[in-house]
């Protein structure tokens, strides 16, 4: 877990945060919608069904999805061998 | 703004990246030795660290870089031992060279058992052609070396009565933190710079790195060891660890500049580094530029990117004596009038 306080905070409010990243973040999440799109209109999808990477996209939009403080780290160590 | 470009694999870019990277205010770069994209030989590898300590320096001279550079085996090569050592053999002659700062980029890639061995001997190596160094050409009283030495503690104390000053008007500031900035008085080995692997290799990798290091015990000063390619699930073990750590910007993998600064903010800026790790591959040296650009956008001051892009690299290759370049300080002219 990262530090609950940070140690060199940012100096932008919320509102700033939210302005400023916003449409970036639409972006990225319009893209990663493309992006599933695209893999259910590909041929032989039926081959796939069971590739661990799917399983992997799937828990991590749950991950994206949630209240956790640290959903990147998260999304990392799901990614990671043990 | 100055800065110094940490990690960066120059003999896979072109002179005119030398004159970017100097007219975007590059004045010293650091080139870990690296894997070329195929495994070489030994005499390959001879030829490579002659490159990296003759021509690389004065082509980056045209630009009024200095370059510094560190040499190893990269772990990509290291599953033939016996290639390996046949080459690990060859380093020594090499790290007394003036413009070598260390051993590295040594670490681990798929995180296999000969890996792990190869990493061990380079660390094993740090320290014994370090110590030997040490006892064939004993820093004499005036010479270049203790000068260079005495240079460095007087910029680090400066550095850190700075550091005092800010401290006092931080309330907030942990007693721990302060221990930690406070360099060792002696140097028991070779800095040494760490590759962390990639992707889903990253987080047992960095683990396994922590471990054979904790197995060297207090043979190690971890204020002379850099773990480089940190994340978001490796950054916290290795400062905790007391390591510096090093974040890459990458435009896939790694990082980019948004989530850098997003590290720097939650851990500090003490002993974090920035860079853009260029090569051959597909990489960018301005990305470490992209990030001061992230934290300036952000409204960070220009005392914290002095500290990040610059001062950091400066105090911790500043360990070494081959290199130059002070850590500096930014003032403000008194008002005319």
């Amino acid at each position: 877990m990262p530090p609950t306080q940070p140690k060199l905070p940012n100096p932008l409010t919320a509102r700033q945060v939210l302005d400023t990243y916003f449409l970036e973040t639409r972006c990225k999440l319009i893209e990663i919608a493309a992006n599933l799109d695209r893999l259910d209109r590909a041929r032989d999808l039926a081959d796939i069904r069971s590739d661990h990477r799917l399983t992997f996209l799937a828990e991590a939009l749950q991950i994206l999805a949630s209240p956790a403080p640290n959903r990147a780290e998260l999304i990392e160590r799901l990614y990671s061998k043990e | 703004m100055f800065l110094i470009d940490p990690h960066i694999h120059m003999v896979s870019r072109t002179t005119s990246d030398y004159e970017m990277l100097a007219l975007s205010g590059v004045v010293a770069v650091s080139e870990p030795a690296f894997w070329a994209g195929f495994d070489r030989s030994p005499a390959g590898f001879v030829d490579y660290y002659e490159q990296l300590t003759t021509f690389e320096p004065k082509r980056a001279a045209q630009f009024g870089i200095d370059h510094y550079t560190w040499i190893c085996l990269n772990p990509k090569e290291a599953e033939d031992l016996g290639k390996a050592r046949e080459v690990l053999a060859e380093i020594p002659r090499f790290l007394t060279r003036p413009s070598v700062l260390g051993v590295g980029e040594i670490g681990l890639n798929k995180n296999t058992p000969n890996e792990a061995r190869v990493f061990k001997e380079h660390v094993q190596l740090a320290i014994d052609t370090f110590a030997q160094a040490n006892l064939q050409n004993p820093p004499a009283e005036g010479s270049s070396q203790v000068g260079s030495k005495i240079s460095n503690l007087k910029s680090q104390i400066s550095y850190l009565e700075s550091e005092i000053s800010d401290f006092k008007s931080q309330i907030s500031n942990s007693p721990a933190s302060r221990a930690s900035a406070i360099p060792p008085p002696i140097a028991p080995h070779h800095l040494i710079l760490i590759h962390t692997p990639h992707l889903e290799d990253k987080l047992k990798g960095t683990r396994m790195i922590l471990d054979m290091l904790r197995e060297f015990g207090s043979k190690l000063d971890p204020a002379r060891i850099i773990i480089d390619h940190v994340e978001e699930h490796t950054i916290k073990m290795v400062l905790d660890a007391g390591y510096w750590a090093g974040l890459t910007i990458y435009p896939i993998s790694k990082a980019t500049p948004q989530r850098a600064v997003d590290m720097l903010e939650l851990y500090g800026a003490e002993r974090l580094m920035v860079n853009a790790a260029a090569d051959w591959g597909v990489s960018d040296p301005l990305n470490t530029h992209r990030t001061m650009l992230e934290a300036r956008r952000r409204g960070h001051s220009l005392d914290t990117l002095l500290r990040v892009f610059y001062n950091n690299p400066a105090q911790f290759f500043g360990q070494c004596p081959n290199f130059k370049p002070r850590q500096i300080k930014v003032g403000f002219a008194e008002s005319a009038g």
